[in-house]
C-alpha cells in the first residue's frame, strides 16, 4: 500500500472521528453540563474548586481529585456523584438527579475518552429569572394559527394556558356560574363575602359586561386596598411590637400600614411604590407618603435588649445590629427581587451568583439607619423645620448632659454600665418645656444652696486650684449658653403644630445605649465583610452597592463617601426599579398570580434562584411582567387582566370525564384545567364572621385596635387575648387594622395559619387541624358573633325557617336547598337560632371558596 | 420524606389532596435508623440558670472566693459582673454511684443522678436573653424558625391524635422571653406548634370548650351541632369530589370532639395515688403562699407541670416543654439573678429539683424512662465573678445542659469547663446547641442532616448546617 495514501486515509478517518466526537460533545454532552453543572462549577464560583467550562479546567480536577478518568467510567468521580441511590444523587446538589438518558450520554462520553473539542470554552447559561425581560409573542397552535382565535380565549393569559393544556391533550373547564363567580371575586378582590342583594342582582343582570363591571367596582372599592395590603404586609413581615425579649409596643407603626392601603387604592405605579419604600424621603420628599413608606425598612423585628441595653461597642451589641441590618437587606431583596440572600452573610451564595461582598455592600446601604420614630407633617417644609430644630436640640442636649456631669449637677450618678454619653430624655413636645424649666430650676437651686456649682463636690480640705477654677467657670458659662439656646429651640418647637409620628427606618438621635448615628451627622457605620458572618472577624471594608448578576446594571453605586446616607438608599431604589432589572416585574406578577390562583407560576415566590421552583408558565410570566413594566405599571390593571381571563373564570369542579383524564397527566392542576378551590385566610375568615353578624365596622385607617389586655406594661408587656372583651366595638374593625404582636401572636388567627410577623411570608401554610375546629367553635369571638348573627337573622324573616334561610344566604351567598333547610330547621327547633348560626360559621362551605 | 420534598409535599397535598392531609401525619414515613426513644421532655430554665451554683463544681472558686477576678484575658460581660470571684452559694456533695458532685440546692436530684449525663462545656452565641433562648429552643438566634418540639412533631407525627403532639407548660406567671416563638411552628404546618396548657388555670387549654359568653351552648347543642356541621359538610364534599381537604376538615371536627374528652382526663391528677403525689411534693398543697418567692410554692407549681407532663407522655404526647421562670421584671421570678443568686436561684432550684427528680423516678418506675429523653437546658450560664456582691452576670461562654432517659448513658459527665467554669476547658471542642439537638434527634431515629424543609430558598434544618450527635453520652 502506498504509504502516503495510508496516511491520508488515517488522517481522514481520524478527523472524521474527531469531528464526530466534537459533534457528540457539542450536541449531547455540553447541554447537560450547561444545564446541570456549570451554574456552580464555573470559573466565577468553582464549587469544590472544580470548574467544568473547558478541557483544561476539567483535567485540573477539584478538591476531591480528578473529576474524570477518561475511558474508565467506574473510576470517574463525576459519574459516581451523578449516579442516584434511592432516587437521590449527590450532584447536582439539591436538585433532582439527571435523567437516565442524560446519564447514559455522560457514561458514553467518559467511556469514549471524554473528548472535549479543542479550545471550546462553555458559557455558563443565565438562570431563567436573571435573563433580560422581553415580551414574548403570543402563542400559536400546532398549525401556526394564533390561539387567541380560539373561542374559549378571553385575553392573552388564556392563550398561554390553552397552549400548555393542548400540548398535554387537556382542555379547560367550563365557566363557573355567576353565584360562584361573585363570591370568588368578592373574597379575592376585597376579602369579604358578597351581600345577598348584590348576588341576586349580579345573577340576574342581563348586561354581558356585568362581570367586567363588577370587577371594576370591586377594584374601585376602598376594601380592595385593605384586602391586598394584608398580602403585602405578609411579605414584608410587618408587626407592631419589637419581638425578642420584652416585646415592646410600636404604637406608631400603623402609618406604614395605611400607606400600603392608600398606595394600592390609588394604584400607584409600581416603580414609585418600590422606590418610596426604600428611599421615599429622598426621592419623593413632597408629602407624607415618602416618609410613611419607610415603615417598610422597619417592618421586621428589633432586638430591644441588644440595642437599648448593650452598646454598639460590645460584641452582643454588634451582633444585634448586624442581625438588624441583615433583616433590612433580606426584606428588601426578597420582597422586590424574590432572591434569597441571607446565606451570603457567611459565605458566597451556594446556589445563586451572589457574593459575600455584594451582600455586605447591601448592608452598607442601610448602615446609617435604625428603627425608630420620626416626627413629620404633610407639609415637607414644616417637616424640615422641625427636623432641623430637633437635630440641633438633640446635639445641644447631649452637650448639656456632658457639662452637667462635668459640673456634677446631675445628682443621679449613672450606675448603668451600659449607658453611654447621652441623656435619657428625648426631644418631645410637651416634656421638653418641662425639662427646660426643670434644668433651669435645678441650677438655680444648686447655686442658691451651695453657691457655685463647682463647690458641690469640692473637697473642703483642698485649696481650690486656680486652673481648675478657671476651667469650671468656662464650663459653667458654656452650660448656661447651651441651656439658653436649648430653651430657645424648645420654644421654637413649641410653636410648630402637633406633628405626625411614624415608626420607620431612619437616622436615629437616641439616648442611653441606643444612640443611633444622628450625633455623627447621620454618617453610615462602617461595614466590613464578616468572615463566616462573625462580628469578631471583620474582613475588608465595603462600600454601598448591589448585586452583580443583573445584566446591564452597575452593582457599584456612584455615591461619595461623605454623601448623606439617603443617597445610598436612593441608589439602591433606583437600581432595583431599573427597567433593565428583570426581577421586580416577574416577582410582583407572580405574587399577584399566586393570590388569585392559589399558587404562583413559580411556587416559591420569594426564591427565583436555583433552589426555587421552576416556572410552570415562564412565557406567560414574561408576557405579563413585560406588559406590566412597559405600560402603566398598574397593579389594578394586572388584577383586571387576571380575573377577567377565561382561565380564572373556570369552575373549580371539572367534568368527571375531564377530571379522570387530567388526574393522570396533571393531578395537582399545575396547568389550570380548572380553577383551584381555596380556603379562606385567617383574616378573611374573621372579617367574614364579623360581616355576616352585622358587626363589622368599616372605619378605615389610624391606630390599630388591640384585641388583648396588656398586663405588666412597664417592663415586658404580657398580651392577654383571653381577657379581651369580644363585645368591644373597637375590635370589630377589619383584621388589617388589628394590632400585631410578635411574641404572642393572636391565638385564633395563628391557629388559622395567619402570617407570622417575624417571618417573610410569601406563601402561607395551609393546614387543617382539630385545633382549628375548636377555635371556630369555641373562641370567644366566634361564640359572641354567633349570638349577633342570630339577632340579625331574627329580623330577616317571619319564622324560624325564613330566618335560617336568611342567615344561610348571608354566610354562603346562596339559599339553602331543601335538605339543608330541613336539617338546620330541625336543629334550630331544638337549640335555637344562635346555636344554628354557630353551626353555619363552622360549615366547610363557609371556609372554602369554589 | 427527604430534604427538598419537605413542605412541598404537604402544600401539594393541601392543594388537591393527593395524599391524606392529617395533622398527625409524620413527615418521615421511615425513620433513618432504629430509635432509642419516642418522647422528649425539655425543661427550660428561663433567665439563665447558674451552672456554678447547681451542677458544675469548681473548688477553685471556693479557694479564691473574694479575690479580685482575673480571667487572664479581656472579658466582655453583659452588665458589670466582673467583681471578685464568687464561690458557689451552696455546698456540693457527691451523689450516687457515679459520685457526681451536686449542689445542696438540687440535692433531690441526687437520687436519680446516675441516670444523668452532664455536659459542662456548652457555649452560646450572645449574652442576650432573647437570642440565647431562641437559640436553645429553635437552633437560631433570631425569630422565624420552628422549635425542636415542632420539628419532632413534624418528623414523627402523633402517637395519639386525640391529644396535641407538642405540649407546652409555661411558667404559670407568664411567658419567657420571645413568648410563643419558643414553641413556634414557623414555616412548618401550624398544627406542629406547641399547644399551651396552664394546668392550674380556669381554662387550661384555650378554646377546648365554648368561651364563657357562649351561654346558649349546651352539651347537647354542641354535640348535635358538630354532627350537623359534618352532615352538611359531607353533602358539600360530595359535589366536589377529589378535594381531600374537605374530608380532612370533617375529620378534624371528629378529632376535636375526641380531644374534648381526652384532654381533661389527661390533666386530671385527682386520681393519682398518695405515694405519687408525695414523690412530687404535691400531697399537701396550701391554699395561699407567702408573698416572697419561696421553695414550697415553686415546688408545687413546677411539680404540677411535671406530673401533668408524665400523664401527657403516658397518653402518647410526643414532646413536652416545661418552663421555669417567666420574663424579666422585678421582683425576679426567673433565673436571671444579677442581684442575688441565693434569693432567686434558691427557691427556683429547689422546686425544679424536686419536680424533675420525681418525674425521672416516676417515668423509671413505669418503664417509660427508657424511651423518654429528658433535656435540661437554659439560655446560657452565669459568671464565676460576682455582680454587686451576691449576683452573677450572664455567661454565654460556658454553661451546663444535661440529658437523661431514652438512649442516654447515665452517670457521666462529658465536656468539662475550665477551672472557673468560665469557658470550656478545651476551647476548641465546645458543645453547642446543635450537638444537643442532633443527639436528641439521633435518639429518636432521625438523622439531623436529613430532616429538612425548603423555605425561602434554603433547606432548613433544626441544626442549621452544624451539629453532631454526642456519641460519648449515648448508652
Amino acid at each position: 500500500m502506498n504509504y502516503r495514501f495510508a496516511t491520508v486515509v488515517l488522517w481522514l478517518l481520524a478527523t472524521g472521528a474527531l469531528r464526530a466526537e466534537d459533534d457528540f460533545f457539542r450536541q449531547n454532552v455540553a447541554p447537560i453540563l450547561q444545564k446541570h453543572c456549570l451554574s456552580c462549577h464555573n470559573e466565577h464560583q468553582k464549587k469544590g474548586e472544580l470548574s467544568l467550562i473547558s478541557a483544561d479546567a476539567l483535567l485540573e480536577g477539584g478538591e476531591s481529585g480528578d473529576a474524570i478518568a477518561p475511558g474508565d467510567v467506574d473510576s470517574s468521580y463525576l459519574i459516581e456523584v451523578i449516579t442516584p441511590e434511592d432516587g437521590e444523587a449527590s450532584m447536582p446538589e439539591g436538585q433532582k438527579p439527571l435523567t437516565q438518558a442524560e446519564r447514559d450520554i455522560l457514561h458514553q462520553w467518559v467511556a469514549d475518552g471524554a473528548h472535549w473539542p479543542k479550545g471550546l470554552v462553555l458559557e455558563e447559561p443565565l438562570w431563567w429569572s436573571l435573563r433580560p425581560l422581553v415580551r414574548p409573542s403570543l402563542p400559536v397552535d400546532a398549525e401556526g394559527k394564533p390561539l387567541n382565535e380560539d373561542p374559549w380565549v378571553r385575553n392573552p393569559i388564556d392563550t398561554f394556558i390553552l397552549q400548555k393544556l393542548t400540548e398535554k391533550g387537556l382542555r379547560p373547564s367550563a365557566e363557573a356560574d355567576r353565584k360562584t363567580l361573585i363570591r370568588r371575586l368578592y373574597y379575592d378582590l376585597v376579602g369579604l363575602p358578597p351581600p345577598p342583594e348584590e348576588v341576586d342582582q349580579f345573577v340576574a343582570d342581563p348586561d354581558p359586561e356585568a362581570y367586567e363591571k363588577l370587577v371594576d367596582r370591586l377594584l374601585d372599592s376602598p376594601r380592595y386596598g385593605e384586602r391586598w395590603a394584608r398580602h403585602w404586609l405578609d411579605v414584608v413581615h410587618y408587626g407592631e411590637t419589637h419581638g425578642y425579649d420584652k416585646d415592646k409596643l410600636r404604637l406608631n407603626a400603623w402609618p406604614y400600614r395605611d400607606y400600603v392601603i392608600r398606595a394600592l387604592n390609588e394604584d400607584k405605579r409600581y416603580t414609585q411604590f418600590m422606590q418610596e419604600q426604600i428611599a421615599g424621603d429622598v426621592l419623593f420628599p413632597d408629602g407624607a407618603d415618602g416618609i410613611e413608606a419607610l415603615g417598610f425598612i422597619s417592618a421586621g423585628p428589633w432586638d430591644h435588649v441588644g440595642h437599648a441595653e448593650v452598646p454598639e461597642t460590645k460584641i452582643d451589641g454588634k451582633v444585634a445590629r448586624h442581625l438588624d441590618r441583615d433583616d433590612m437587606v433580606r426584606n428588601t431583596i426578597m420582597t422586590f427581587m424574590s432572591l434569597t440572600i441571607g446565606c451570603a452573610q457567611c459565605h458566597e451564595h451556594k446556589f445563586d451568583p451572589i457574593s459575600q461582598e455584594e451582600y455586605y455592600s447591601l448592608q452598607a446601604v442601610f448602615a446609617a439607619l435604625d428603627r425608630a420614630e420620626t416626627q413629620y407633617y404633610d407639609d415637607p417644609q414644616l417637616t424640615q423645620q422641625r427636623q432641623s430644630l430637633r437635630r440641633r436640640g438633640r446635639t445641644l442636649q447631649r452637650r448639656e448632659y456632658k457639662l452637667k456631669k462635668a459640673l456634677k449637677l446631675d445628682e443621679k450618678e449613672s450606675t448603668e454600665e451600659n449607658s453611654e454619653e447621652a441623656p435619657e430624655e428625648t426631644i418631645v413636645e410637651k416634656p421638653e418645656e418641662k425639662r427646660a424649666k426643670e434644668t433651669a430650676d435645678k441650677i438655680a437651686a444648686k447655686t442658691e444652696e451651695k453657691g457655685e456649682p463647682q463647690a458641690i463636690e469640692a473637697d473642703a480640705s483642698a485649696a481650690p486650684d486656680p486652673e481648675e477654677q478657671k476651667e469650671l467657670a468656662a464650663k459653667k458659662k458654656e452650660f448656661e449658653e447651651v441651656t439658653s439656646e436649648l430653651k430657645e429651640i424648645l420654644s421654637e418647637l413649641g410653636k410648630l403644630p402637633e406633628p405626625k409620628i411614624a415608626y420607620i427606618g431612619t437616622v436615629h438621635y437616641g439616648a442611653g445605649t441606643f444612640l443611633g448615628t444622628g450625633y455623627q451627622g447621620g454618617q453610615p457605620r462602617k461595614i466590613h465583610i464578616l468572615n463566616r458572618g462573625s462580628v469578631t472577624s471583620p474582613g475588608k471594608e465595603v462600600q454601598p452597592g448591589a448585586l452583580g448578576c443583573i445584566e446591564g446594571l452597575n452593582p457599584r453605586f456612584d455615591v461619595a463617601e461623605d454623601a448623606p446616607e439617603g443617597e445610598r438608599r436612593k441608589a439602591l431604589a433606583t437600581w432595583i426599579s431599573d427597567l433593565r432589572n428583570p426581577l421586580p416585574w416577574r416577582s410582583i406578577v407572580n405574587r399577584l398570580w399566586q393570590y388569585h390562583f392559589g399558587r404562583g407560576i413559580i411556587e416559591t415566590p420569594n426564591d427565583f434562584g436555583r433552589m426555587g421552583a421552576p416556572p410552570s408558565h415562564l412565557e406567560l410570566l414574561n408576557y405579563l411582567a413585560a406588559e406590566f413594566r412597559d405600560h402603566d405599571q398598574s397593579l389594578k390593571q394586572l388584577h383586571r387582566q387576571m380575573v377577567t381571563s377565561a382561565t380564572y373564570r373556570q369552575a373549580s369542579v371539572a367534568e368527571p370525564e375531564q377530571t379522570q383524564q387530567a388526574q393522570k397527566i396533571d393531578a395537582d392542576n399545575r396547568l389550570l384545567w380548572r380553577m383551584n378551590r381555596r380556603r379562606l385566610e385567617a383574616e378573611a375568615l374573621r372579617d367574614a364572621v364579623l360581616q355576616v353578624s352585622g358587626k363589622l365596622d368599616l372605619t378605615m385607617g389610624g391606630p390599630s385596635f388591640q384585641d388583648f389586655v396588656i398586663d405588666k406594661p412597664e417592663h415586658s408587656p404580657h398580651y392577654q387575648y383571653h381577657r379581651h372583651d369580644p363585645e368591644d366595638p373597637k375590635s370589630h374593625r377589619r383584621s388589617i387594622y388589628r394590632f400585631i404582636v410578635r411574641s404572642q401572636t393572636q391565638p385564633f388567627l395563628t391557629v388559622m395559619d395567619c402570617a407570622d410577623p417575624s417571618m417573610l411570608v410569601a406563601k402561607r401554610n395551609e393546614t387543617i387541624s382539630p385545633l382549628q375546629s375548636l377555635a371556630l367553635l369555641n373562641n370567644q369571638l366566634a361564640v359572641v358573633m354567633s349570638k349577633h348573627f342570630a339577632e340579625r337573622a331574627a329580623t330577616m324573616g317571619e319564622n324560624l325557617k325564613e330566618q335560617i334561610a336568611a342567615a344561610f344566604r348571608l354566610a354562603l351567598s346562596r339559599p339553602p336547598n331543601e335538605a339543608e333547610l330541613t336539617a338546620l330547621s330541625r336543629y334550630a327547633d331544638r337549640h335555637g337560632l344562635a346555636n344554628t348560626c354557630r353551626v353555619i360559621y363552622n360549615l366547610n362551605e363557609f371556609s372554602f371558596v369554589d | 420524606m427527604q430534604s427538598a420534598g419537605g413542605l412541598g409535599g404537604i402544600a401539594l397535598a393541601s392543594m388537591l389532596g393527593e395524599e391524606t392531609l392529617r395533622a398527625d401525619e409524620p413527615a418521615l414515613r421511615v425513620l433513618h435508623h432504629p430509635p432509642k426513644a419516642k418522647r422528649v421532655v425539655q425543661l427550660f430554665m428561663s433567665g439563665a440558670a447558674s451552672h456554678l451554683d447547681l451542677f458544675d463544681y469548681k473548688p477553685e472558686l471556693i479557694k479564691r472566693h473574694g479575690e479580685p477576678s482575673d480571667f487572664g484575658e479581656h472579658v466582655e460581660v453583659f452588665q458589670n459582673g466582673l467583681g471578685p470571684w464568687l464561690r458557689p452559694i451552696w455546698d456540693f456533695k457527691p451523689y450516687g454511684e457515679s459520685g457526681k458532685m451536686l449542689s445542696d440546692v438540687v440535692a433531690d436530684l441526687g437520687d436519680v443522678v446516675d441516670e444523668i449525663a452532664f455536659i459542662h462545656n456548652m457555649v452560646g452565641k450572645t449574652g442576650v436573653h432573647s437570642q440565647g433562648t431562641l437559640l436553645q429552643s429553635t437552633g437560631f438566634n433570631r425569630p422565624g424558625f420552628p422549635a425542636m418540639g415542632a420539628w419532632v412533631s413534624y418528623g414523627l407525627g402523633s402517637m395519639n391524635e386525640n391529644l396535641p403532639t407538642f405540649v407546652v407548660l409555661p411558667d404559670h406567671r407568664g411567658l419567657a422571653s420571645n413568648g410563643t416563638k419558643n414553641w413556634d411552628a414557623a414555616f412548618l404546618p401550624s398544627s406542629k406548634q406547641g399547644t399551651i396548657i396552664f394546668p392550674s388555670q380556669e381554662v387550661p387549654i384555650a378554646d377546648l370548650f365554648p368561651a364563657k359568653q357562649g351561654d346558649f351552648i349546651t352539651h347537647q347543642s354542641d354535640a348535635e351541632g358538630v354532627a350537623l356541621i359534618n352532615e352538611l359538610g359531607r353533602q358539600h364534599a360530595e359535589s366536589r369530589p377529589g378535594d381531600k381537604r374537605l374530608e380532612a376538615r370533617i375529620r378534624s371536627y371528629e378529632l376535636a370532639a375526641s380531644m374534648q374528652l381526652a384532654a381533661p382526663e389527661a390533666l386530671d391528677t385527682t386520681g393519682e395515688p398518695e405515694h405519687v403525689l408525695k414523690m412530687y411534693g404535691l400531697d399537701n398543697i396550701p391554699s395561699t403562699f407567702d408573698k416572697e418567692i419561696n421553695a414550697l410554692e415553686e415546688t408545687i407549681y413546677f411539680s404540677q407541670k411535671c406530673l401533668v407532663a408524665r400523664r401527657m407522655l403516658e397518653r402518647g404526647v410526643r414532646f413536652v416543654q416545661i418552663w421555669s421562670g417567666n420574663d424579666n421584671r422585678f421582683p425576679r421570678r426567673n433565673w436571671d439573678s444579677h442581684e442575688d443568686i441565693n434569693r432567686d436561684h434558691g427557691p427556683l432550684s429547689r422546686g425544679m429539683a424536686r419536680g424533675t427528680a420525681a418525674l425521672i423516678a416516676d417515668l423509671r418506675q413505669r418503664g417509660m424512662l427508657e424511651d423518654t429523653i429528658i433535656l435540661w437546658t437554659t439560655e446560657f450560664g452565669r459568671m464565676p465573678s460576682s455582680q454587686g456582691g451576691k449576683g452573677r452576670d450572664h455567661n454565654p461562654y460556658g454553661f451546663t445542659n444535661w440529658l437523661c432517659g431514652g438512649g442516654i448513658k447515665g452517670g457521666v459527665t462529658h465536656g468539662e469547663s475550665d477551672q472557673w467554669g468560665y469557658k470550656p476547658l478545651d476551647r476548641l471542642q465546645p458543645t453547642e446547641v446543635y450537638d444537643i439537638h442532633a443527639t436528641v434527634l439521633h435518639l429518636l431515629g432521625i438523622d439531623h442532616t436529613r430532616l429538612a424543609v425548603r423555605h425561602n430558598g434554603v433547606d432548613r434544618r433544626l441544626t442549621d448546617v452544624h451539629g453532631h450527635p454526642i456519641s460519648e453520652i449515648l448508652a
